[in-house]
Formats: structure tokens, C-alpha cells, sequence
């Protein structure tokens, strides 16, 4: 089953083209990344998504429904944590988890023993009795967590869930979304910060002014922008080594000489890292440092886009 | 249903935990209820000046029946001390008992008492329409005893010593509310808009606070949770109603009558239009700041222009004809004439105008909410 599917989607607001031809495929079980930069479209995906906007052109089906028909069924089977703290001030912590999870027809012991639950979860229980008007940022975030997640969603949609907290908060919730993953929520995970969605994401889309401009594993996203794999070696003395021996090693593309780091390019399908050790085991020459280097998708998006996805 | 119940219970929690709206709840009843006991002050007794020109039987036992209820004090005056004694303040009002008063009411053309007051309309009209009670009753006897002086007398004597004084009773416990009340309903009336304007404002609130987001992701909707706003609303407006004619009659030392269940239909009425309008404006913001800027420019000046806080025949002419266009005027109308001693079915008008202000307004906000594009438009 697919969780999600949109096709061809076209939303606009105004003169605004906020999404312009989106195409999203989401399987069971992934915690699917959605990166771009502010104004990409990642919120507007999310809400048509959810049902909380309509859009011009294109189909979006969740769970194999059409969201045009059957958004009732879709919307309780979603979380969602919204970008912007979504949760009552002078309410208590508990209060605001019980009143959003009876929206969604949880009721008695159940609601009860699901408010606890996600109050744990996100380690607010100790302060379940407090009104969040009181609570830090990271705080407020954890309770906009646990207000998205009591109703047990087969889907959870986390909108930024970390901006503008203490790397503290940001572990425990990064953590958390691993763990809601395992225990068998489907996530859609947007930010603009590329380090978490590497980090946690097994799949991921990167979104530019309204466009899907790439989708893939992160391997696969990073070998889009290059064809080839970069190695650095550093040894105590380069005497003895022939640029033409590395070349001939298969694979190898380019070799540079700098003081005494070695540069060596390779085809990136060509795994030729164990002749390249060896040769130097060969020769008797020990390896000081060796780096491999991998671009992120940093690198990723300034190369598609010739800008940087923060600035 | 359930849905509907629950979004309801979330309001009103939301709204007594917030210190302001409790504190804009109790203002709207303490306030007006301070300006009743400061223009009524405690005592309640009007002094009344009479000259009796006629000294006949019936002006006499006017004379007495306006002593007998403890709401008067009368003193007698000679006729030229009339206007210095209620300049001064002596008096509160004076009242002329003209010559042949009997005379004219035994010819079924009974005569005007004539009215001499400072204390504004409402001290006079409280005491006229006591009078026109009496003098209505006297004239009914002459007219039904077809002007046989003995048949009059007669039915007279009956009248006096038959329980009908009880309907006297009535006629005095309004009209003594209406000297104080109608201004300080008027108070209530504009507070009253400010509740309502409040409630209806918690959806912008929560736009705002963007809990509308997600009360709008999930399965609830969009029409039960805007139903559940109207409820809250009413139920609290009605409580606030039911309040203050509890406290104003508790505080007159009057008795709870029919006069005030017609009062508490006719303010209930006009909480309702107060709730659409309120739903129109908060339909037309975009935002909180937009909507309170709108609701302040439209609830006080239409407060003052439809009557609340002065009597309308103080504006100029054109002014009280515009007022004709603001429910605040129909509301206050009514109250008036029920304190007059009119019935329900003198201000039947007056409701229906009220409710089809309302109905104007809630359905100028559907038009407004549907066309703006779903509730995408809110989020
Ligand atoms: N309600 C709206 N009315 C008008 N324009 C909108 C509205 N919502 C979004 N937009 C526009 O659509 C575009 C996409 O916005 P969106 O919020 O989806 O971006 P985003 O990727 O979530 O950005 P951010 O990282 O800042 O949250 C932006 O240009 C934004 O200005
Ligand atoms: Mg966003």
C-alpha cells in the first residue's frame, strides 16, 4: 500500500505558485524526508495532504483513498505535528493531549491510558499538570509532539518539529521519531536543516520554489551529482610511489599529489578500495589518515540548484 | 453530537481560563448594577408634590393611593410653590389634580393629571403611567355605569376593596425598575455585545494560536466546531442575562414578575443578534487585531446612536430615524414598553426585528466563509 501518492499536483495562491507539479510516492514503514528551503512548498504539501486545503490540479490519494472523497477517513488515521506550536496556553499539558485525542473519537480508559502514554513518551509527564503558557521552547515542542500521536496515526506528519530548540530537545525528538517509526507510523519529516533528514530519513525529497527537484535514498541523491568517489590519503613520505601504478589500479581516474596527501578519483561503480590499500601495503608504506569523501546534500542542493539550502 | 459536546466543553474551559474574559464577564454585570444604585440610590422613595384642585373623593384617594405604596412620599404643596419645590429638589416630581377632576370622570372624558418633573423623563413616565393606570380604571367604572353617579360609587367602593390592587402592585414594581433600569440595561446591553464579540472572536483566537490548524486536521467538522461557538456563546449570554435581572430585581427589592421573564425574552432576543453580528465580524477579519479594531468601532457608536446610553428624543431628529437601523434601539424600545406596563405582545414587533437582525447577520457570515473558500481561507 501506498501511504501516499500525489500526481501532478498544482496549488497556487494567488499569483504564488506554491506547489507546481508535485509528484510524491510514499511506501509503508518509511520516514520519508521532504528538505527545501523557506517558501518551497513543504507546509502547503502537508496540508493538502491532510485535507486542510484544497488544491487546483493533480490527485492525491492517502492510504489508497482519494483525498477529495474520503478526507474523514484519512484525517483520523494522520498526525500531525504543525510547524507552528499548535496547542492551548492555559490549558494543562494533559488537558491539551485529552482534548485533541477525543477528536478523534478516543474516549473513557482508553484516552486516559493514550494521554499518559504519549506524555511519557515525549517526557512530559512530570509536568502534566502544568499550563505550557510556563514551558520553554523545547518543551512546547515536545507537548505539539504528544498531542499528534495519542490517537496512534498510522500516518505522523512532522512539520519542523525542531526549529528554535536546544540540541538537547532536538536529540530527544529525533530519537522519538525513530522510535514512532519502529513501533509502526509511517513519517513524513520536513525541515530545512539537511544534517536530521540524513540523519533519520530513508527516503527523501528536496523541494525547491514549488518543485520536486530530486527524490531518492540519500546514496542515491548524492550520487546524482556525481558519477565518481574521492578518496584522500595521507602517508608520511611520497617517495616511491608512481602516479602512473595508481592509475593503472582499475577504476581510478585521477590522481593528485599534494604534499603528502594523495587525491584519488574513482568510477564511482567501481569498487576498487581494496587494490587501492593494497598497493600501498605493497610498497611498504603506512597509511597516516584516509578519508573518503561523500557529498552531502549540501552539495546536493547547490549543485542543482547553485544555492545554499541555509543562508 | 459528541463531537459537538466535547468542543463545547473545551470553550468554556478555554474562556474561564483566561483571567480576561472572566474579568470582562463580571464588569458587565458589576458595572451597570453600579450605575443602578448610583442614579436609584438606596432608599427608592420619590417625594411627590401634589396640588389638588379638586377635592373631590377620587382625587383624594388618588392622593391616598399614591401614599398608601411605599414607593411615594407625598407632600402637599400650595400652587405657587410648585416649581420652586421641584427646582430645588424638594420634590422629585409634582403632580396638578385639576378642578372638577370627579366631575369629568363621571362624564367618561376624565382630565389629565398634569406632571411637573427635572428628574428627566423616566421619574415622570413611571409616575404617569401609574396615574393613567388609575385614571383608566376610573373611567372604565364611569363608563360602564353609564354615567349614574349612585352605580359609579357603587362599583367604586368595590373596586377599592377588591383584590385588583394586586395588579397595582405589579404596575408599581416595573414602573419603579423603569426609572433606573432602562439606562442601566442599556450599559448591560452594550457589555453584553462585548461578551458575545469575545466569544465569537476565540475562532480568530485559535487561528492565531494555530490549535485551528489542528483541530482542522483532525475528523471534526468545520460546521460543529463554528455550531459549538454559537452554543457557548448563547448559553453564556444567557447566563449573564439572567444574572443581572436577578441582581437588578434583588437589588430594587422587587419580585421576580412576568414583566422581567418579558425582559429576559427580549434581552435573550437581542443577545442572539448580538451573537450573529459578532459572527459577521469575526467572518470578515482576517485577524484578531483587524476584528477587535472592528468590533470597537461598530458596538459603541452603535450603542449610542440606538439609545444605550442616553434617551433617543435627546439626539437630533435625523440621528433617532438612523437609529430605526440599529438593534441595539429595538432592544431597548421594547424594554421600555414593557416597563410602561405593556405586555408581550406590545414588543412581538420589536423580537421580530431582533431575530431578523440576526438572521441578516449569520447568514451575511456563512456567505462570507463559504465564498472565501472553504475554511482554507483560515489557516
Ligand atoms: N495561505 C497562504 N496564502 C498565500 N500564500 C501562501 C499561503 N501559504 C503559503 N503561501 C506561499 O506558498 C509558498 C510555499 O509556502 P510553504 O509554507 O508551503 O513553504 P515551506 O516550504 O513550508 O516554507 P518554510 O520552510 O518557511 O516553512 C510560499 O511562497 C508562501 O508564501
Ligand atoms: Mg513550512
Amino acid at each position: 500500500m501506498k501511504i501516499v501518492k500525489m500526481k501532478e499536483v498544482i496549488k497556487r495562491f494567488g499569483d504564488v505558485i506554491a506547489l507546481d507539479n508535485v509528484n510524491l510516492e510514499i511506501e509503508e514503514g518509511e520516514i520519508y524526508g521532504l528538505l527545501g528551503p523557506n517558501g518551497a512548498g513543504k507546509t502547503t504539501a502537508i496540508s493538502i495532504i491532510c485535507g486542510l486545503i484544497s488544491f487546483d490540479r493533480g490527485e492525491v490519494y492517502v492510504f489508497d483513498k482519494d483525498i477529495r472523497k474520503d478526507a474523514e477517513f484519512i484525517k483520523k488515521n494522520i498526525g500531525i505535528v504543525p510547524q507552528d506550536v499548535a496547542i492551548y496556553g492555559d490549558l494543562t499539558a494533559y488537558e491539551n493531549v485529552k482534548f485533541f485525542a477525543s477528536l478523534y473519537g478516543l474516549k473513557g480508559k482508553e484516552l486516559k491510558e493514550s494521554v499518559e502514554m504519549s506524555l511519557e513518551f515525549v517526557g512530559l509527564s512530570d509536568k502534566a499538570k502544568e499550563v505550557p503558557n510556563k514551558f520553554s521552547g523545547g518543551m512546547k515542542r515536545r507537548l505539539n509532539i504528544a498531542c499528534a500521536i495519542a490517537h496512534r496515526p498510522k500516518l505522523i506528519i512532522m512539520d519542523e518539529p525542531t526549529v528554535g530548540i536546544d540540541p538537547q530537545s532536538r536529540n530527544h525528538i529525533l530519537e522519538s521519531v525513530k522510535k514512532l517509526n519502529e513501533m509502526g507510523s509511517t513519517i513524513i519529516y520536513t525541515s530545512h536543516y539537511m544534517e536530521e533528514v540524513e540523519a533519520i530519513c530513508t527516503r527523501i525529497s528536496i523541494m525547491d520554489h514549488g518543485k520536486v527537484i530530486a527524490e531518492g535514498t540519500k546514496e542515491e541523491l548524492t550520487s546524482m551529482v556525481t558519477d565518481v568517489n574521492t578518496v584522500y590519503i595521507e602517508i608520511g613520505s611520497i617517495d616511491g610511489i608512481k602516479e602512473e601504478e595508481l592509475k593503472g589500479i582499475k577504476g581510478v581516474k585521477a590522481v593528485e599529489i599534494r604534499d603528502s596527501t594523495i587525491k584519488i578519483t574513482s568510477l564511482k561503480d567501481v569498487s576498487n578500495f581494496d587494490d587501492i590499500i593494497h598497493y600501498f601495503i605493497s610498497k611498504n608504506i603506512p597509511i597516516r589518515n584516509l578519508r573518503n569523501e561523500i557529498p552531502d546534500l549540501e552539495t546536493v542542493f547547490l549543485t542543482l540548484t547553485g544555492r545554499k539550502l541555509r543562508d | 453530537m459528541r463531537e459537538l459536546f466535547l468542543v463545547m466543553k473545551n470553550t468554556v474551559k478555554l474562556f474561564f481560563r483566561r483571567k480576561g474574559n472572566i474579568i470582562l464577564l463580571i464588569s458587565g454585570i458589576i458595572i451597570p448594577l453600579f450605575f443602578l444604585l448610583f442614579t436609584y440610590g438606596g432608599s427608592g422613595q420619590l417625594r411627590i408634590g401634589v396640588v389638588n384642585r379638586d377635592k373631590s373623593q377620587i382625587s383624594t384617594d388618588l392622593i391616598n393611593s399614591l401614599e398608601k405604596t411605599d414607593k411615594f412620599k407625598v407632600v402637599f404643596l400650595k400652587e405657587n410653590e410648585i416649581n420652586d419645590k421641584v427646582s430645588k429638589g424638594e420634590v422629585d416630581s409634582a403632580i396638578v389634580i385639576p378642578q372638577r377632576f370627579e366631575e369629568e370622570i363621571l362624564k367618561g372624558n376624565p382630565k389629565d393629571v398634569e406632571i411637573v418633573s427635572i428628574k428627566g423623563e423616566e421619574t415622570s413616565l413611571f409616575l404617569k403611567s401609574y396615574l393613567d393606570r388609575k385614571i383608566n380604571v376610573l373611567y372604565n367604572l364611569s363608563k360602564a355605569s353609564e354615567g349614574n353617579k349612585e352605580n359609579f360609587y357603587k362599583m367604586y367602593d368595590l373596586y377599592k376593596n377588591s383584590p385588583f390592587s394586586l395588579k397595582t402592585y405589579i404596575v408599581e414594581d416595573i414602573g419603579k425598575m423603569a426609572v433606573a433600569t432602562t439606562r442601566s440595561l442599556g450599559f448591560f446591553i452594550m457589555f453584553l455585545m462585548f461578551s458575545t464579540f469575545n466569544i465569537s472572536n476565540f475562532i480568530l483566537v485559535e487561528k492565531r494560536d494555530k490549535t485551528f490548524y489542528r483541530i482542522f486536521a483532525s475528523p471534526l467538522k468545520p460546521r460543529t466546531y463554528l455550531v459549538s461557538n454559537f452554543f457557548v456563546n448563547l448559553i453564556l449570554a444567557v447566563f449573564q442575562i439572567a444574572l443581572i435581572l436577578v441582581l437588578v430585581t434583588f437589588i430594587l427589592n422587587l419580585r421576580l414578575t412576568k414583566a422581567t421573564f418579558d425582559v429576559f425574552l427580549i434581552l435573550v432576543s437581542f443577545g442572539i443578534t448580538s451573537i450573529g453580528l459578532s459572527s459577521m465580524i469575526v467572518a470578515f477579519s482576517p485577524s484578531t487585531s483587524y476584528s477587535n479594531t472592528l468590533s470597537t468601532l461598530i458596538i459603541t457608536p452603535t450603542c449610542m446612536l440606538g439609545g444605550a446610553f442616553w434617551p433617543l428624543y435627546l439626539m437630533p431628529e435625523a440621528l433617532q430615524k438612523l437609529s430605526d437601523f440599529i438593534p441595539q434601539k429595538w432592544a431597548i424600545d421594547a424594554i421600555e414598553k414593557i416597563q410602561m406596563g405593556g405586555s408581550l405582545s406590545d414588543v412581538y414587533m420589536n423580537i421580530i426585528i431582533l431575530l431578523a437582525f440576526a438572521l441578516t447577520f449569520i447568514l451575511l457570515g456563512i456567505y462570507k466563509i463559504k465564498t472565501s473558500g472553504k475554511m482554507g481561507d483560515f489557516i
